[in-house]
């Protein structure tokens, strides 16, 4: 086994003691809070996948995350609350009630079917008319949802979903996600998708199928973003279309663009500082005292956060924090890099540079 | 009423709203045909305009006023924010300009949220403007007369602009081929910030005139139509000065029957409809009713 | 050399050496495309056998890049049809096109500029053997990680075959110009193709690193056997690497043969030179009466431009007479364009100095080298398709604001074109070429420049027209400007030029008064090689 293997199954190891540690120990609040962060990270892991490595700009990730989240949670929702709180489905599935995971993956499954249905003919757009294209499909998705309300409660919201999302499952779906990511990324999948993306005709010319190969990402992506929704659902045990409006679009793409797109280390860390920030804001807005200091009610001061990280990080940083740089074992602890190969020194016709 | 006169009613209210929708079309048009990005905020710097005017009308001033205070506030903030954000990054990639609009509307929903309350606010009233206004069986009130003779007068003020000023020229010529233009001595900052002047100018107007007519305002009232009027643009090729005008009242006419003729249960989801206009254009005819289809270079 | 591992018999997707009694390997037979009104090919036919080593050579515009666009998949043809290996490609996307054996470069490169050398080569190889499952890929199977290392493998020979594998892990983008021009030759070569279409290889390179492209390339075709049609414009790599060179002029066939016997062939000297029947008026028109003891009114000093990592000039220095007519002249690909760019602002020098009147204008803008009067007429006339021809002209006169003095510049150019005066309502897209070129000089004449730049004010006009706009030019001259000519038509730009200077990639080889240029052998050689 490679050196870098050992370290990574020893981290994976680390990791899973945390996330004991943490379900043990912590209070309810901060359990929250890590769950969060796990979908946040899912969540913006999997929209880079399509965004940074796929060059595909995609504004829709709520609307995907909305369609896991919902079909999840209303398989696993209680039979006895399902018909008077969203009477419209069909009898076998008022009558239907599933395990986490299942649904779970039905949720994905659910999302990707979208992606490809909407992917097929508004994939071949370029650049801003993709973005306001997926962002209609983000508007059209909380338009149904807020007037179907025999399905899904309408702008109330679905409450009372079972507590069935922890750590342990969000820190699981964390790891798959990454590690699934990861691999496609380094494939000959991962390698054409960002040809796509560098330039989509050069890629043509190496026999790369442009439109499947995106279409292909998008669906990936998608499918990472109903588990992410799916999770969502179980960890705070309610669902409502507020949660992927526009609101979710803006922090969305904030905490990817502050990492940096085309990174996964990037995507963490972005998820990262915009989960935990935001803590630290909300008390400010409600006003109060602060360090002796008077500061009236400041409604959306985390927004305003947000949008001052957008716009800063374009204006000084546009690569985002890590740029497209990704952590490795071998930078970390300075191992000689592997696979480096010197010029030919052998005879013949050589030809001198 | 009878259905013949239905239509009508429809009729006049789809072209009212078209008119508003083709004033916001207009300046995302522009903005597009020359920078090549779409400018997310542009709803917001309706907003922006039509809010600053707000303490104006509370003051008692005539609408007049109020709608020139609007464009005022409008083109301050429209040229605020093209001065601070988009110019520093006309050189940058696709995605930097799209990511920054972004972040402006954001910021300034949430700067205006932060400034005010979110309680829904309209202009003073001006009882002239609530006024009936009666056409045979047709009913609209003075307000909606008001916007088609104040956008008509403003399309017209920018086509002329447009057609025989040299800076409107220079502005077409621009949008057509920015490398020829420069060679014509064209100044292209200059020219930018001609363009979002003229843009949230319209944009101001819009916002003064939505506020009289709807009277609900929010910070979040700006987002929808500046999403509608790129809509509008796209349906009349974004670009084109013609087709912003021809896109806003098609788009005006359609949301209205719509909206109009369907049943109650499918008619709230007339934001939804919009958006599958839009994608239906882009997926049919990208470039729009007057627009020319982009070629990719190879 | 390590030819042969560019070759892995496990993964090569289809062998590259054809027997000979095969179906031609490429054919276009009467193929056509337009763009607009433009006919950018004409019934073009060409056939290429198994193991044939072909140039396609022609002037500017002459339709090279588009039928290469067309054979791979990227152009749908208006008429005829292409057949690679007997079997036709009309319909097939780009990438079906290139799994049935054909790779090509670029000529701008396109290189995947956020991945390292060693993964754009690997993407060469996307098309090779049977790809592992993605069940397989996501769970680490040892499956994938086999087909991972040989593909591995195999990018890194081809990048040692090409002594780059140094590079392997830096990011494509940031690599100097040689460099880079080796990725993108061994992205196409490690995908093992049965024809080969090259895009301009030697664009940019030196005297010495062209020579060593052309043995490289020489081998591997030796080795590998595979078809090949390049396009070039520097004839002595074309000579020497071609077996048959096709040349093609306003998107027709013009002459297909042996180097030598295209190089003699009278119509292909035309194509690329020109002729130079001037009429007599327009003779005398030109004639200078002696020397002008007067500065020059622009100085270029050892200017030097590159385009990223690419170099388009280098060491340029030039003068213009003030009150005369100096051509720039040379093959395509020359950097006569780049030249009058950088004179004109559109694009900065990273080295030398431009001095207009005395005055130093190198960090002038574009706009500001207008007001001096300083003013282009770019390549490709570039009239504003959606505005009128009276309308184009104002444009021209942008930075003049006084009314009378507009109406006066107007009535010049109208009497200077009597056939555009009577079109001033119609859209400049819509004219003809030669209308467009005469619009496109009237309004550069609109700003009353003092500096008039000509880029190929010829290109792709009929002769007749060719002779109405060099002669408008030598009338040109008697209202006071001093002009600067950039033309592929040597002939008839030293007709009516006092002054020449030869440009070949990159580099002034040779100046003089017109008159000695018109005689030199060593000016048709820059050309024809």
């Amino acid at each position: 086994m490679s050196r870098t293997t050992s370290m990574t199954l020893i981290a994976l190891f680390l990791f899973a003691l945390a996330v004991w540690a943490a379900e043990a120990q912590l209070n309810p609040f901060y359990l929250q809070i890590l769950g969060l962060l796990g979908i946040n990270i899912i969540a913006t892991v999997s929209l880079n996948f399509a965004a940074g490595f796929g060059g595909m700009f995609s504004l829709g990730h709520p609307a995907f995350m909305a369609l896991g989240g919902y079909t999840a949670a209303i398989l696993t929702y209680p039979v006895a609350m399902k018909s008077s709180r969203i009477p419209g489905y069909p009898d076998w599935l008022l009558q239907l009630q599933m395990p986490f995971l299942p649904a779970l993956l039905i949720g994905g499954v659910v999302a990707s079917i979208a992606a490809i249905i909407v992917g097929w003919p508004v994939l071949r757009l370029r650049g801003h008319y993709l973005a306001v294209a997926t962002l209609g499909l983000t508007v059209i998705v909380q338009v149904a949802i807020v007037n179907l309300v025999d399905y899904t409660r309408g702008a109330l919201g679905l409450s009372g979903i079972p507590r069935l999302a922890n750590l342990w499952w969000i820190g699981g779906f964390l790891v798959l996600t990454i590690y699934v990511v990861y691999r496609l990324v380094h494939s000959r999948f991962g390698r054409a998708l960002r040809a796509v993306r560098d330039d989509y005709v050069a890629a043509q010319m190496s026999g790369v199928n442009v439109a499947r190969t995106r279409l292909i990402g998008f669906t990936i992506a998608a499918f990472f973003g109903g588990i992410a929704g799916g999770l969502l659902g179980h960890l705070l045990r309610i669902l409502t279309p507020g949660q992927f409006s526009f609101n979710a679009v803006f922090l969305g793409v904030a905490m990817m663009i502050l990492g940096g797109m085309g990174s996964i280390t990037g995507s963490i860390l972005g998820a990262v500082i915009m989960t935990i920030l935001p803590q630290f804001i909300i008390p400010l807005e409600r006003g109060g005292n602060v360090l002796g200091i008077e500061i009236p009610a400041l409604n959306g001061l985390t927004q305003i956060v947000t949008a001052l990280i957008l716009i800063g990080v374009m204006l000084v940083r546009p690569g985002g924090l890590a740029g497209a740089r990704e952590f490795s074992w071998r930078s970390l602890f300075n191992l000689p890099p592997t696979g480096r190969r010197r010029s030919s020194r052998h005879g013949g016709a050589s030809v001198d540079v | 009423m009878t259905v013949f006169s239905e239509f009508l009613q429809h009729m006049a209210n789809g072209l009212v709203l078209g008119f508003l929708y083709a004033l916001v079309g207009i300046g995302l048009s522009m903005v597009y045909g020359i920078l090549r990005m779409i400018n997310f905020a542009h709803g917001e710097i309706l907003m922006v305009g039509v809010f600053l005017a707000l303490p104006v009308s509370a003051l008692g001033a005539p609408a007049w006023l109020v709608l020139l205070s609007g464009v005022a506030g409008a083109t301050l903030m429209g040229l605020l924010v093209q001065w601070a954000i988009y110019r520093p990054l006309l050189k940058s990639p696709e995605v930097t300009l799209l990511v920054a609009s972004l972040g402006v509307s954001l910021l300034l929903q949430n700067l205006v949220l932060m400034l005010t309350s979110p309680q829904p606010k309209r202009p003073d009233p001006a009882p002239f403007l609530d006024q009936p206004f009666r056409v045979g069986e047709i009913v609209l009130r003075n307000v909606d007369l008001a916007i088609i003779v104040v956008a008509i007068a403003a399309t017209l003020a920018t086509h002329l602009f447009l057609k025989h000023t040299r800076h409107g020229r220079a502005l077409r010529a621009l949008a057509q081929d920015m490398s020829a233009a420069r060679m014509m001595g064209v100044n292209v900052p200059f020219m930018v910030m001609i363009c979002f002047l003229i843009g949230s100018a319209l944009a101001g107007v819009a916002g003064v005139l939505i506020g009289y007519k709807y009277g609900h305002l929010t910070p979040l009232s700006g987002f929808v139509p500046g999403l509608k009027g790129f809509v509008a643009a796209v349906i009349g090729g974004i670009g084109s000065f013609p087709g912003a005008v021809v896109g806003g009242l098609i788009l005006g006419l359609l949301e209205t029957f719509l909206v109009g003729y369907l049943p109650d249960a499918l008619a709230q989801y007339r934001d939804a409809y919009v958006f599958l206009v839009l994608i239906l254009v882009l997926l049919v005819k990208p470039s729009g009713l007057f627009g020319k289809p982009e070629t990719v270079k190879v | 050399m390590e030819l042969n591992t560019l070759a892995s018999p496990r993964l090569a997707g289809h062998p590259g050496r054809a027997s000979s009694h095969d179906a031609p390997v490429l054919e276009l037979d009467q193929v056509s495309i337009n763009f607009g009104g433009v006919r950018a090919l004409d019934k073009l036919s060409l056939r290429l056998n198994a193991g044939e080593i072909r140039g396609l050579i022609g002037p500017n515009g002459s339709g090279k890049s588009t039928a290469f666009n067309v054979i791979t998949g990227l152009y749908r043809p208006s008429g005829g049809a292409i057949r690679v290996a007997g079997r036709s490609i009309l319909g097939l996307r780009a990438d079906q096109i290139a799994s049935r054996g054909v790779a090509r470069t670029f000529q701008t490169l396109r290189l995947f500029q956020a991945m390292s050398v060693i993964e754009n080569v690997m993407l060469g190889t996307h098309l090779g053997a049977q790809p592992p499952s993605p069940a397989s890929i996501l769970l680490g199977l040892p499956a994938s990680r086999r087909f991972e290392a040989e593909v591995r493998r195999r990018s890194m020979d081809a990048l040692e075959a090409l002594q780059i594998a140094d590079y392997a892990h830096d990011m494509a983008g940031n690599l100097p110009y040689g460099v880079q021009k080796r990725v993108d030759l061994a992205r196409s070569l490690v995908a093992n193709p049965s024809l080969l279409l090259l895009d301009e290889p030697a664009a940019g390179l030196t005297g010495a690193e062209s020579h060593q492209l052309m043995e490289l390339i020489r081998a591997l075709h030796a080795e590998r056997g595979f078809s090949l049609l390049l396009v070039e414009h520097d004839m002595q790599f074309v000579a020497d690497l071609c077996e048959r060179i096709t040349v093609i002029d306003f998107g027709k066939l013009l002459v297909e043969g042996t180097p030598p016997e295209v190089r003699d062939n009278h119509d292909v000297v035309v194509a690329y030179l020109g002729t130079g029947q001037l009429s007599a008026s327009a003779r005398a028109a030109a004639a200078t009466d002696g020397a002008t003891a007067q500065p020059p009114v622009l100085e270029v000093k050892d200017i030097a431009v590159r385009y990223g990592a690419v170099p388009a000039l280098t060491n340029v220095s030039l003068n213009i007479a003030a009150g005369g007519i100096t051509t720039i002249i040379g093959a395509n690909g020359a950097g006569k364009t780049t030249l009058l760019s950088t004179v004109s602002g559109i694009v900065a020098a990273h080295q030398g100095q431009v001095l207009y009147r005395g005055d130093d204008v190198t960090r002038l803008t574009c706009e500001q080298r207008v007001a001096q009067g300083i003013v282009m007429c770019p390549e490709g006339r570039r009239l504003f398709p959606e505005m009128s021809v009276q309308e184009n002209l104002l444009l021209g006169a942008y930075n003049v604001t006084d009314k009378a003095t507009i109406n006066a510049a107007l009535d010049r150019v109208y009497a200077l074109f009597p056939r555009i005066a009577g079109r001033r309502k119609q859209l400049g897209g819509t004219l003809s070429g030669g209308e467009q070129q005469m619009v496109a000089i009237g309004r550069a004449l609109m700003a009353a420049p003092t500096l008039l730049l000509l880029d190929e004010p010829s290109l792709g006009l009929a002769p007749n027209l060719v002779e109405l706009i060099f002669e408008t030019i030598a009338e040109i001259r008697k209202l006071g400007c001093s002009i600067m000519l950039v033309e592929q038509n040597a002939a008839m730009a030293l007709e009516v030029a006092d002054f020449g200077y030869v440009l070949e990639t990159g580099k002034v080889t040779l100046s003089g008064l017109s008159s000695d240029l018109k005689e030199r052998h060593d000016v048709i050689e820059a050309y024809l090689g």
